[in-house]
């Protein structure tokens, strides 16, 4: 009776069940036990399987991942909007003084400016010139603490948000 | 997957340096499908651009519902079809039973770079030539197999084939080479 040897399929198979590391089919494993002419031939596909794993595959240009960044990201989103901010808070900024010029009789509005932050740093002097606390309204004093405390909390809270966010996004 | 993560997300931020690690790590998955897909030398590489910016602009909608390498050779693959398509190349032209034969001319192309391998002993070379030979999804299906690692269900979710057709043409694939392996190198040379 002529022997039924293994066909490349059956080899395959079981070469394949090894490469994922799942149990072979056993009639399979038996036949190979007993039979060179099948141990032959899955010598040879185990040494094709070796070969075929380690191609190195084709190399692309030197330049080439340089130049796929460049081509995706041209300049970052952010960068792009930093600029076009800028221009347009300068231009913005032109303008409104531009108008205002217009309008408004400048001289005026200049010393009423300087007339309003000379006050504002008297005020200030007084909080700071101990001597004079005693002088200060004291709901006055309280306005300005309650006010500094608040303007401290938000800015913390700001920090502390934006820096979680960052954290989770851009590690 | 935790990395890919990461650098998808840093990829998102605007993180050039994320990107270029990204390009850095999947290029060889890239050029296995487009080299294995596209014969034409001077289209390959500008292919592999594509490739890569389809991913960019596509990335925010990754749903990590399969490997990152699958959706990427998925997205290579797609991107050949439809270049060769463009280029009425058929892809499944010779996937017909009878093996592959080649013509004198390839014939002796293949057994002069056979011989210049065999003298350098880079036995990795022929293969690839023997690979070029066959058609070109079946070349394909070797390097994902074998290069990439990836199971017979990626590879049928990558090429949209059913599970037992890319077992068939892989095993048809693997016998061709071994026929022709044996049929042009010396034993000692390949087979030990
Ligand atoms: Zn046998």
């Amino acid at each position: 009776m002529a022997i039924m040897h293994l066909s490349d399929n059956d080899i395959q198979a079981y070469l394949d069940m090894i490469h994922n590391g799942l149990p072979a089919d056993t009639r399979i494993v038996q036949h190979l036990e007993n039979c060179k002419i099948c141990q032959e031939h899955l010598t040879q596909y185990s040494r094709l399987y070796e070969i075929l794993a380690v191609d190195k595959g084709y190399e692309l240009s030197p330049g080439f991942v340089d130049g796929v960044v460049a081509a995706a990201m041209p300049e970052s989103a952010s960068e792009r909007v930093n600029i076009w901010g800028t221009i347009l808070l300068v231009a913005g900024f032109c303008l409104g003084l531009g108008v205002t010029a217009f309008f408004i009789d400048l001289r005026m509005l200049v010393l009423r400016t300087v007339e309003s932050f000379k006050l504002f740093l008297l005020s200030i002097n007084d909080i700071l010139n101990y001597d004079t606390w005693a002088v200060v309204p004291k709901h006055h004093l309280d306005m300005y603490l309650l006010t500094g405390i608040i303007l401290l909390f938000v800015s913390v809270g700001d920090k502390i948000l934006f820096r979680l966010k960052k954290n989770h996004y851009c590690l | 997957m935790e990395d890919d993560k990461k650098l998808i997300a840093r990829i998102l931020c605007g993180e050039k340096e994320a990107f270029t690690c990204f390009v850095k790590k999947y290029q060889k998955l890239v050029s296995h499908v487009v080299f294995r897909l596209v014969r034409n030398e001077t289209d390959r590489e500008d292919i592999c651009q594509d490739i890569f910016i389809k991913i960019y602009r596509n990335l925010g909608t990754f749903r990590y519902d399969s490997k990152l390498s699958t959706w990427i050779a998925s997205i290579a693959h797609n991107t050949c079809l439809h270049y060769l398509e463009k280029k009425r190349v058929p892809l499944y032209e010779d996937l017909t039973d009878t093996e592959t034969t080649l013509s004198i001319e390839q014939v002796a192309e293949t057994g002069r770079t056979i011989i210049d391998a065999v003298i350098s002993r880079d036995i990795g070379r022929c293969v690839r030539k023997e690979i070029d030979n066959l058609p070109h999804l079946l070349g394909l299906l070797v390097a994902l197999y074998h290069l990439e690692e990836m199971s017979y269900e990626e590879i049928a979710g990558i090429t949209r084939l059913p599970m037992g057709t890319v077992k068939s043409y892989l095993y048809r694939a693997r016998k061709q080479l071994k026929t022709q392996l044996m049929n042009t190198y010396l034993l000692e040379d390949i087979w030990q």
